[in-house]
């Protein structure tokens, strides 16, 4: 299932190729795309179609993306994005 | 085997909680969304992310449950929390532990049980992500994995959050994190009539620390000042970056008198303490305090004399605390009952 997890993973989450993010967020992306695969793993082992996972991926990444934003504009303001 | 000795630290867990900043705070979209998304793909009326603070249990998103917080000692999720693994009730009617529990036999009818403990980078299950179903079911274990992959998107969320109201060198709360909470708290006390005070501390001569020793050094006092504040300030007390070498610090349920009392602490503490790049230089500290007038329900003007007060510090020679003149009337009367009330009061 790795291969279509990533898959799914990697078209869900190509959009933060061109955002510029603080040095302090990218542990923080990382750890989250290793989780993103792990759900798109289980759903995928759990019997789910491709279509529900990207869906549920989707949706999941938005949220974080949504809490992303804002935290690059507060580090920003706040000075962390050197 | 290595013990989990964080499953026995309450204290630290209840810190853990409150560090993350989301107790009390709004229903928001990121998280519904997330609840939404396990309840279609798990298929139970309820789901929840549960935060377990220590008389309660608080829901931050939920689907199917009508109430925002119950109390702990009834909860599932607090047993939850007690263990490293899921938390699995396939018939509450069946388990002596649940069977006569109120939410079992009362609304909202809880039969079945799944808790995922919500596990902090430093190790403290703050809460569950859990799905619940109001008839007896198992379980299997591929909804298991799904549900432990989500909740490890939960905690990835509330993660970033507290990244992003944190200051990235100090560890202390961003200055706009620090003011939405600040004007909660105002509002908080304004509401009930409770004393208010808040401090500006600002590092005396960074400039030159900064020119002699370098950024890297001058950044290291920055740290050593947050360190001794956030060490010595109450969990209730917010303690905040401004920006630069100036800090803000302000005491809920406080007097100026008392306020006073702990600025000068770390004022006398800090001015000791000697630094580490440079043992024979010991750097001080100005600071200005304000107190909440009747009334009074903004944070600027509060800000503002608190910083009118500081300037004055700095004015007047530096390394010394100044209360706002239109306090001071406030604090010479405080001053009086200060010493026998200041513990009491502050370890309540």
């Amino acid at each position: 299932m790795a291969e279509p997890a990533e898959g799914l993973v990697s078209r869900t989450t190509a959009s933060l190729e061109t955002m510029h993010v603080p040095q302090a967020l990218h542990d923080s992306i990382e750890l989250h795309k290793r989780h993103l695969l792990g759900l798109a793993g289980a759903l995928l082992v759990g019997g789910h179609d491709e279509a529900t996972v990207q869906q549920t991926i989707d949706g999941v990444f938005q949220s974080y993306k949504g809490e992303l934003v804002t935290a690059i504009l507060a580090l920003r303001e706040g000075g962390g994005d050197p | 085997m290595i013990p989990d000795l964080k499953s026995d630290d309450e204290e630290g867990r209840v810190q853990a909680l409150n560090r993350l900043g989301v107790l009390d705070t709004e229903e928001e979209a990121p998280f519904d969304k997330i609840v939404a998304l396990i309840q279609q793909v798990v298929q139970v009326p309820m789901c929840a992310v549960s935060l377990v603070d220590r008389h309660r249990q608080w829901f931050k998103a939920r689907r199917g449950l009508d109430v925002r917080q119950t109390p702990r000692d009834i909860s599932f999720c607090t047993h939850a929390i007690r263990q490293s693994k899921p938390f699995v009730i396939r018939d509450a009617l069946d388990d002596p532990r649940f069977a006569e529990n109120p939410l079992v036999t009362a609304a909202p009818f809880i039969r079945s049980y799944a808790g995922i403990p919500l596990k902090t980078p430093d190790g403290y299950n703050v809460g569950t992500l859990c799905a619940i179903d109001t008839k007896a079911r198992p379980f299997p274990d591929a909804e298991i994995t799904i549900l432990e992959s989500f909740a490890k998107v939960v905690v990835d969320q509330l993660e970033l959050r507290q990244i992003a109201s944190s200051d990235y060198l100090t560890g202390a709360m961003s200055r706009r994190a620090w003011m939405e909470k600040a004007r909660t708290e105002i509002e908080r006390a304004s509401r009930h009539g409770r004393p208010l005070s808040l401090a500006v501390f600002d590092i005396d001569r960074f400039k030159s620390i900064n020119d002699t020793y370098g950024h890297a050094a001058g950044d290291r006092v920055i740290q050593d000042i947050a360190r001794l504040c956030m060490a010595t300030k109450r969990q209730s007390d917010l303690f905040g970056r401004l920006g630069g070498e100036e800090f803000v610090l302000l005491f809920p349920e406080t007097t100026v008198a008392n306020a006073t009392f702990v600025v000068d602490r770390v004022r006398t503490l800090f001015a000791r303490m000697p630094l580490s790049f440079a043992p024979q230089v010991h750097v001080t500290v100005s600071a200005g305090i304000a107190g909440l007038r009747p009334a009074e329900t903004d944070l600027e003007p509060l800000l503002q004399r608190a910083d009118g007060a500081l300037y004055q510090a700095k004015t007047n020679g530096r390394n010394r605390t100044v209360v706002a003149p239109e306090d001071q009337t406030v604090r010479a009367v405080g001053r009086v009952k200060m010493r026998c009330r200041v513990d009491a009061e502050r370890n309540a």
